[in-house]
């Protein structure tokens, strides 16, 4: 909201102040001052009187002007058409700086001397679209009793600043200019100077207002004949520009005045426009009409109408209808100030595209019901002087009673939540200078709260109010005393920020990527969600339109970004959670493509695959103390689009699939574009919740362990671990550790079978072991291993 | 006996002057061995008188011993000098790289999270989560925000049918734990998630983006509590020597409400451009629970108050480490990751 100093000035004393005090006080008040700027620019700018005006000698548009600026006269060159000799005009001086840093310079144009330039309106810095052509095509002409030498932007009242205020939403009152001088009365301790409104001779009036809604509480009408339209006067042009408003005539610039000081929206009708003096509120219009922009709109039978002659008189606080509308030659005019539902107009205003300055007043609840008497008043009374009023009319309403809202609080109260020692007279001093009126025994106020306080309710409201005038930086920092809590993470936040750590100390990075995918992507990999995806109504756009069920897809984009952006090696980790209807579960995914550790001088070079991803998940399972025994590799379907069919295996856990290990198949390398990606996904919602054994030490074995190796030769299409485990079978007691180090397919191996090197090692808990109990486990190891699998010893 | 005396002399110098291994395996066998001077010596001890035959055998073993030790000294110093010559040839180019091990990252949103929850566990905090997927009940009705009230035009929200949403912010966690706690208090809590809000992405925006919660319920909870545990937030996330500043704001789930500003560590509150001159930049929202909040969960707001908090974290990331552009939290290159592979 743009708030004119100067106009906030006529409502309540801030002219001693310094602009950035006043934002500072606003600011600490809750009324943010987000920008603030002068509203004319120019340093050096009086008022001269031009004396002398004779054509260039070396220009057919450029006039050579002797400028009087009361101490001494200068000579300027102007291009303006309409400078003339005897007029009164601004003169920027040589160092002036303009907007936009334009300088003024001494100096000569096409030969001629040029001590300072003739300005224009928009030369001054406001902003364009407030000003009227003649604004901007030439000098503007001052009226001839403008005192020479003065400063031209004080004579002008442009010396203003603007604030630039970001209301909180509980305080649109303050768009009121009023409830905003109220606000700084409170906190300066100053007067507010309401404007006085001559009583007037009202005339009867055969207006009549019908309500057929209850989306409209109040409805006031009230009719002014004989307005003469026009100009409005320098003072109320400039307020209107200060405040961010074009002037148009001195009609229109009246409502919006009004509505500057009130917060409550004007819409005017033209008297003579209406065959029947009526107006009825209601719903359930279903037509198009043309509004006052002579844009067509539907209406739908939501929208609140204020009905004239059967048709669309206007759309309630939003825009008026076409055939009533005022014009240059309206005489007649019915003002309406009125209260309407403003959500209800919210969803007609965006419906319709017109969030009017008017209807945000009511959307955002800025507007004083019991107050709309006053401002039709105060609109009359603005008619009457500046329009040349002839007739006012008495004020036609709907019946309103103003209810009065009481909160109660106490000085203890206060004093217990803000954790202070407010005094009781202080407290008493804050509600006084709120103009809240209020009624103390012993320490409690019950206050009566002004009718344009809509935000206040409730007791913590009023302490608010206390804390707001106190200051909340008056309050003392303190920690709480309560009884003690023991903080600390969960087991499963804890192990998931364990993992993090595990997994960034193995040299992943982890990455943090958009929970909102396409659904073009979002069955891609899905392992652990049965359900639908969760679509969203209204999707910035078919990218980020529905939450994802796998974190896969989202590390292979982040694969495509790096790797077009020149990086080819990416070990990547995420844990987030993934989503389908009614499910929401956590998910750990790695993805690794190009080179896992690379030291080119000494010829290292570690590619991602399927057993250093394996490798990965190994090792969380091993740190989560996850047995093996409690988790079985599955490949997965010969057909399975998603991964490779060859390559890639599901984590299952009885005949639950809680991760994969895999290469993505080529077919999603090509979909993703990227060259390939070694992928793992774990449901951390089932791994991190399982119960494991606790963690206990067992004695270092005191006899020595014996180490024999084998080589089997099976056929190839024998899972190679299924054989170690048939192995380990034989004896867990004394078989305390079998390594694979070779696998060997091909020359001295046959066609079809593989060579596995397995190195056993066994231990005795109890003694040291003998050649001999080692020569029989070897021979049932054997037996066990060709019995199962055909194995025979290798040659 | 001055024979000897002699193969000792004999001995010791040719030991003394032997250079290997070898060399002195042989002195050993041929002056110890059994075919050796000594023994030969010794051969002559059967003919002596007994009383010069003892006095022999003692000068013989001490020649023996003295010997032996001779050899002894010799070998642990020849052992050296091979370690010694061998190592010679051993030299690497030390400045050659090292064998780098891979070196992966933390994101500096988990970082900051980490950070948080560290603070707050420390003074009695837990943690909780919400479901992102969240009922509008949750994320808007029990946070004192109804249908039609203004406050929603502020949360721009990505609606998956009339009661489900993506939460626009941490908030509803608030009411998960009210409501698990069941009217009783003490709570002191955290609640660091991930948020949404209907935002196209830009350099300052981002529909995703994450919060961390804090709310604390007791029965003599106050806003100076809420201004200690502030301050102390400002000073630990960024250093002793930041001050905090508090604003009045709106926000329909406190009143008060706050908004609250931190000297800024970039210039000290003098006023440069991260502050844009004002010496101080915003960082948080906070404020004293409204108490229909609290009744509508579950608590006496007669009995109970307390304050809530909401940190943005990427706002604090990018203030602690000078991010300026939001999107690179979430495009997740690796040029950004790896400068964040140190502890902080």
């Amino acid at each position: 909201m743009k708030v004119s100093l100067k106009l906030l000035n006529e409502y309540v004393k801030v002219d001693d102040y310094k602009p950035q005090e006043i934002a500072d006080k606003l600011t600490y008040i809750g009324h943010e001052v987000e920008g603030m700027d002068v509203f004319a620019h120019g340093d050096k700018l009086v008022i001269g009187e031009v004396i002398e005006c004779v054509a260039h000698p070396d220009s057919d548009h450029l006039k050579v002007c002797q400028v009087n600026i009361g101490n001494q006269v200068n000579q300027i060159i102007c291009g303006a058409p309409n400078i003339a000799k005897g007029q009164k005009v601004i003169v920027a001086m040589p160092g002036c700086e303009l907007a936009q840093g334009q300088k003024i310079n001494f100096g000569k144009i096409r030969g001629q001397l040029s001590d300072g330039m003739i300005c224009s309106i928009a030369e001054l810095g406001i902003d364009q679209r407030l000003l009227r052509p003649k604004d901007k095509d030439g000098t503007h002409e001052l009226p001839l009793d403008a005192p020479v030498g003065e400063e031209a932007l004080k004579y002008l009242g442009y010396d203003d600043t603007v604030l630039d205020i970001g209301l909180t939403p509980n305080r649109a009152d303050c768009m009121s200019l009023i409830s905003l001088a109220y606000e700084v009365g409170a906190l300066l301790n100053r007067e507010v100077k309401i404007p006085e409104i001559k009583e007037m001779d009202e005339l009867e009036s055969d207006i009549k207002v019908i309500v057929e809604t209850d989306k409209c509480p109040f409805f006031g009408a009230k009719l002014v004949k004989g307005v003469n339209t026009k100009e409005s006067p320098e003072w109320l042009r400039t307020y209107l520009m200060a405040s961010g408003v074009k002037p148009i005539n001195n009609v229109v610039d009246i409502s919006n005045f009004v509505m500057i000081e009130t917060g409550q929206p004007i819409h005017m009708y033209d008297y003579d426009k209406l065959k029947k003096k009526e107006f009825v509120i209601k719903t359930g219009f279903n037509e198009k009409a043309v509004l006052l922009d002579d844009n067509e709109y539907q209406l739908l039978p939501e929208d609140i109408i204020v009905s004239t002659d059967d048709g669309i008189g206007c759309v309630a606080g939003v825009m008026g209808g076409n055939d009533t509308k005022i014009d240059d030659d309206t005489v007649n005019i019915v003002i309406e100030a009125a209260t309407f539902d403003g959500a209800s107009l919210r969803n007609t205003a965006r419906r319709l595209n017109l969030l009017t300055d008017a209807s945000q007043h009511y959307i955002k609840g800025a507007i004083d019901t019991a107050n709309t008497y006053r401002v039709l008043n105060r609109c009359a009374s603005l008619l009457k002087d500046l329009a040349d009023a002839k007739e006012i009319y008495q004020s036609v309403s709907t019946p309103y009673v103003a209810k009065e809202r009481v909160i109660t609080c106490s000085t203890a109260k206060v004093n217990h939540l803000l954790g202070t020692n407010i005094s009781t007279e202080e407290i008493a001093d804050i509600y006084t200078r709120l103009h809240f009126t209020y009624t103390l025994k012993d320490d409690i106020f019950n206050v009566t709260v002004p009718t344009y306080r809509n935000d206040m309710t409730i007791p913590a409201d009023l302490i608010e109010e206390v804390a707001r005038m106190y200051g909340y930086n008056e309050i003392p920092a303190t920690l709480p005393e309560m009884e003690t809590t023991q903080g600390a993470l969960t087991d499963v936040q804890s192990k998931s920020r364990f993992l993090k750590h595990l997994l960034s100390d193995l040299g992943l990075h982890e990455t943090i990527t958009y929970t909102l995918t396409s659904s073009a992507k979002v069955e891609d990999f899905n392992l652990f969600h049965k359900n639908e995806a969760i679509q969203l109504l209204s999707p910035l756009s078919e990218e980020r339109s529905v939450t994802r069920k796998s974190l896969i897809p989202s590390l292979l984009e982040v694969i495509n970004y790096n790797n077009s952006h020149a990086i080819k090696d990416v070990n990547i980790f995420e844990i987030s959670n993934t989503y389908s209807k009614d499910t929401e579960l956590t998910s750990l995914a790695i993805a690794c493509s190009g080179l896992y550790q690379s030291v080119p001088w000494k010829q290292i070079h570690t590619k991602a695959d399927f057993y250093l991803i394996k490798g990965f998940v190994d090792t969380i399972f091993k740190k989560l103390n996850i047995e093996e025994s409690r988790y079985t590799l599955k490949r997965v379907e010969e057909d399975n689009r998603y991964f490779h069919p060859g390559r890639s295996g599901y984590i299952m856990m009885g005949k639950n699939i809680v991760g994969v290990i895999g290469e993505i198949h080529p077919l999603m390398a090509k979909k993703y574009d990227i060259k390939d990606a070694y992928v793992a996904e774990l449901n951390l919602s089932v791994l991190l919740s399982l119960k494991t054994r606790k963690l206990q030490f067992t004695s270092i074995p005191q006899y020595p362990s014996i180490t024999r190796d084998i080589a089997l030769v099976i056929d190839k299409d024998i899972p190679t671990y299924d054989v170690v485990k048939s192995i380990q079978k034989v004896s867990k007691r004394m078989i305390s550790q079998t390594e694979i180090f070779d696998v060997y397919e091909g020359e001295h191996v046959e066609e079809g079978k593989k060579s596995v090197a397995i190195s056993l090692t066994f231990q005795d808990p109890s003694k040291t072991l003998e050649d001999a109990s080692v020569n029989k486990l070897m021979e049932d190891i054997l037996q066990v291993v060709e019995k199962q699998y055909g194995a025979h010893l290798r040659a | 006996m001055d024979e000897l005396l002699q193969i000792k002399e004999e001995a010791l110098s040719k030991i003394d002057s032997c250079t290997t291994l070898k060399e002195l395996n042989d002195l050993r066998v041929f002056y110890l061995g059994k075919k050796g001077p000594m023994q030969a010596a010794m051969k002559s001890m059967k003919n002596m008188p007994k009383e010069e035959r003892a006095a022999f055998g003692q000068v013989s073993n001490k020649v023996k011993q003295e010997i032996t030790q001779a050899v002894e000294a010799k070998k642990v110093q020849l052992e050296e000098e091979a370690i010694i010559n061998k190592i010679k040839n051993e030299t690497i180019d030390i400045t050659l790289p090292s064998q780098k091990l891979p070196v992966g990252t933390i994101h500096p949103l988990t970082m900051v999270k980490e950070q948080l929850e560290d603070l707050f566990v420390g003074m009695g905090y837990t943690v909780a989560e919400g479901p992102e997927v969240e009922t509008d009940h949750f994320n808007f009705e029990l946070m004192n925000i109804p249908k039609d009230h203004p406050a929603r035009d502020m949360q721009d929200t990505f609606y998956i049918d009339e009661n489900l949403l993506m939460r626009t912010h941490t908030s509803p966690v608030q009411a998960h734990v009210l409501l698990a706690a069941k009217g009783e208090g003490p709570i002191k809590v955290i609640c660091p998630g991930k948020t949404y809000r209907r935002d196209d992405d830009d350099a300052t925006h981002s529909h995703q983006f994450s919060q961390c919660e804090g709310l604390v319920i007791g029965k003599n909870v106050t806003m100076a509590d809420l201004t200690g545990t502030l301050e102390l937030f400002a000073k630990k996330m960024f250093g002793e020597k930041r001050e905090i500043r508090l604003r009045p704001s709106y926000f329909p789930f406190t009143e008060p409400s706050v908004e609250v500003d931190i000297s800024c560590f970039n210039c000290d509150g003098k006023g440069c451009a991260m502050c844009k001159g004002t010496g101080w930049i915003e960082v948080l929202g906070a404020g004293m629970v409204n108490p229909r909040v609290l009744e509508m969960c579950g608590f006496d707001s007669e009995e109970y108050q307390g304050f809530a908090f909401g940190i943005g974290l990427e706002r604090v990331a990018m203030l602690k480490y000078g991010i300026d552009n939001i999107r690179d939290f979430y495009s997740d290159d690796l040029r950004f990751l790896n400068q964040f592979a140190r502890k902080d």
